[in-house]
């Protein structure tokens, strides 16, 4: 899907920012799409490397069913090149490198839910953008089948693939991967597109978390993390849940330290003063804000170490306390 | 109509005196050693990443970018093309089209093959769209060309025909050496290039010529497959580095012929570059992909010129239809006539030190005598240019062909 024919049996792909011109015979950056005979393939549809059930806290999606598990389905590669890539050994490969390559076409996939009684799909680990056409397909039959979709993503797809894949689509959880250009070029890619997408998915009613992992030196300056909350308040609104996630050494930045938790707090009061409504800290098991707490009366909600859950007192979307409304998809 | 038919006599002298100015050496020479390219960086697991222009390229292990110059060899970026142009002629400057820089000099164009964008309508596609194994090509170092370049006479060097981004690092080895040996450069290029490589090139240039092929974002991807917003980041840039810049607007019908596209487009030219810049509307003639549509009218051009000359725009100019008057310049001030030029034939100058000969108005550019734009150009001659014997005319760029 969502390609041009060029000159020469040449390609241009069009599913992402980067638009790759694809000559004959080669695959683009995702390491995914191939060009045979100035036709587009997806080599990875139906050919997934990694399934799981996970909770669906570690999406991480917070306002979204607590508690509940999610399958989740990714394959081989990425249109991305994080330095700090904690999935690398999926996301920076091509499928022929991988350790397993599993059979398994979309009907099967959503079979596999029903069957364990899991309510929703994700497709996480690698970048969805990456195994569109195979997310598409599962997407649209689950929901058929009653399940709920979501995904976890870099964001930076292009406009029409997005808004197709919305169509089937409940929640998203975007990586805004730090707010300069920067921060984006140690992942070889560009900021304006992830923005772009934010907006998109904000503006299609579609339940949104944003993941911002802070790494050290990369993107932890904590005016320009400032500065990307106050783009979140005026281009997405205060209620988009935002999470600092603590960055561990990995892949090609195993000589940076681990975050330090108090640039995290700090990130954290600055969002907070700057007025979002729900921040939290992940990848720090036991934190405090680890949980979700109303922006109202103040009163813990959704107490959570890590990816459990152990005690929510959201009722009916609302505050049990105070009553106050909390966005999200609770049932 | 006089003009006209000495200008076709003209041309066919010039058509008639093609011929190549060296021998294609080809490999007798021994092929030159590989140039590792600027402005890149190795991602780790022998990937690089490109940084030349604003597709970035993500590179594996022995393949090309999209221009399909700059290959991975072993996780490092070369440059193919580098030592090996294509295309080496003697042309008028006229042609680039150059009109405000040194009028009827004669520069020498460089160009080797590839190129970053895929125009459906490129003049020049047997070169710009093919890989270097695939065209004949010379062996010359920046040296040897800085040599032809003084054996021949010219004046300046430009890179040309092709995109020279997709070839930076010989452009950029070149032009430095030009600019030491005295002579002038220009490119003539589509603007799609990053901040730094243009900013590092501006130094060692002194004119640039940036194709604007259309004013939406619809138009460059539709047609041309590239962008438009960095093609208007690099004029903003040379205005701002004081580069001497002239635009050219080719209008294809239907494509690109709307009349508020055209506007918006001036306007933006005024506001971001000011009144003097020179814009070109070029007649288009059916090629390459593009073969069903019809020449444009030349109506549709003089519409052009009406519309940017509403805008405020001091010099406009109609190009690829011989002898029109908008081939000419004239003084924004008392409106005579300034240059008479027949397709690229200077005929009559009458800037005298950069200025109107008749009421004394400033005219922007390089004039020659009053060089205080250039900045290596004190070696420039002094003496009135009537240049008319260009029997040195080698490689068409199928401009120059269909203009005839
Ligand atoms: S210059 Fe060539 S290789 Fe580099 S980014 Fe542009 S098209 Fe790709
Ligand atoms: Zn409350
Ligand atoms: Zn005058």
């Amino acid at each position: 899907m969502f390609y041009k024919v060029l000159v020469g049996n040449e390609v241009q792909c069009q599913m992402c920012f980067r638009k790759c011109i694809i000559p004959e015979g080669r695959r683009g950056a995702c390491r995914n799409r191939e060009n045979r005979k100035g036709k587009l393939y997806s080599v990875v549809y139906g050919r997934p490397s990694a399934v799981h059930i996970d909770p669906v806290e570690k999406e991480p999606q917070y306002h979204f069913l607590p508690g509940s598990e999610i399958l989740c389905i990714g394959t081989a590669g990425c249109n991305f090149r994080c330095r700090h890539c904690h999935n690398w050994h999926l996301s920076q490969r091509s499928i022929e490198e991988m350790a397993y390559v599993y059979d398994l076409m979309p009907e099967k996939a959503v079979e596999q839910a029903l069957k364990n009684k899991i309510p929703t799909m994700s497709f996480t680990y690698n970048e969805p953008t990456s195994f569109y056409e195979y997310v598409y397909d599962i997407a649209k039959l689950a929901k058929e089948k009653g399940l709920r979709i979501i995904w976890h993503s870099n964001g930076a797809l292009n406009p029409a693939p997005l808004k197709e894949l919305l169509k089937y689509t409940d929640g998203v959880t975007i990586d805004l991967k730090g707010f300069s250009q920067r921060a984006y070029d140690n992942s070889s890619a560009e900021l304006e597109p992830v923005l772009r997408t934010l907006k998109i998915i904000n503006k299609e009613g579609k339940w949104l978390e944003i993941v911002n992992l802070v790494i050290p030196t990369i993107n932890d300056d904590l005016e320009e993390i400032r500065k990307m909350c106050i783009w979140i308040k005026e281009n997405l609104g205060v209620d988009v849940p935002l999470h600092f996630s603590r960055f561990f050494p990995a892949y090609r930045l195993t000589q940076l330290p681990p975050t330090p938790i108090s640039t995290l707090e700090k990130a954290y009061e600055i969002a907070r003063k700057v007025g979002l409504n729900y921040v939290s800290i992940g990848n720090v098991p036991g934190h405090k804000y680890n949980s979700t707490f109303c922006p109202k009366c103040g009163k813990k909600l959704i107490h959570r170490t890590h990816f459990m859950v152990l005690s929510n007192d959201i009722e009916d979307g609302k505050c049990r306390f105070c009553g106050q409304e909390i966005p999200g998809i609770w049932k | 109509m006089r003009l006209f038919k000495l200008a076709s006599q003209l041309f066919m002298g010039a058509i008639l005196g093609i011929f190549f100015l060296l021998p294609h050496t080809g490999s007798q020479a021994g092929e030159p050693s590989l140039k590792e390219a600027y402005f890149y960086r190795k991602l780790g697991d022998n990937e690089t990443q490109c940084l030349m222009c604003p597709r970035k390229c993500l590179i594996p292990e022995g393949a090309r970018g999209v221009c399909r110059n700059r290959e991975n060899q072993s996780g490092t970026l070369f440059a193919l093309t580098y030592g090996r142009p294509c295309s080496i002629a003697v042309e008028p400057i006229e042609k680039a089209p150059f009109w405000h820089f040194i009028p009827g000099h004669k520069r020498l164009c460089v160009a080797t093959v590839g190129c970053n964008l895929r125009c459906k309508y490129c003049q020049n596609w047997h070169i710009s769209q093919k890989r270097v194994e695939e065209v004949r090509h010379y062996n010359l170092s920046p040296e040897e060309i800085v040599e032809i370049a003084k054996r021949e006479g010219v004046k300046s060097i430009c890179f040309t025909f092709s995109e020279p981004t997709a070839f930076y690092e010989y452009m950029y080895d070149i032009a430095k050496l030009a600019k030491e040996n005295g002579l002038m450069t220009s490119i003539v290029s589509n603007g799609f290039i990053n901040p730094e490589p243009l900013r590092k090139l501006t130094k060692v240039l002194d004119a640039v010529k940036i194709d604007l092929k259309g004013f939406s974002e619809d138009f460059y991807e539709e047609v041309c497959f590239g962008r438009l917003e960095p093609v208007l980041n690099t004029l903003r840039i040379l205005k701002e580095e004081g580069t001497w810049v002239e635009i050219v607007n080719l209008i294809v019908p239907p494509l690109n012929d709307d009349a508020n596209e055209i506007e918006k487009m001036c306007e933006w030219i005024k506001k971001n570059l000011g009144d003097e810049v020179p814009l070109h509307f070029i007649r288009f003639f059916p090629n390459y992909k593009l073969t069903h549509l019809p020449p444009t009218p030349v109506e549709t051009l003089e519409k052009a010129i009406e519309i940017a000359q509403g805008v405020g725009l001091k010099y406009v100019y109609i190009g690829n239809v011989p002898g029109h008057k908008y081939n000419f310049t004239y003084c924004p001030k008392c409106g005579r006539c300034l240059i008479k030029r027949v397709v690229f034939f200077l005929l009559e100058n009458n800037i005298v030190n950069g200025r109107c000969k008749f009421c004394g108005e400033k005219i922007p550019g390089f004039w020659g005598r009053n060089l205080k734009k250039s900045r290596g150009g004190e070696h420039a001659k002094t003496r009135e240019e009537k240049n008319l014997d260009f029997t040195n005319c080698a490689h068409n760029t199928g401009l120059a062909i269909l203009a005839v």
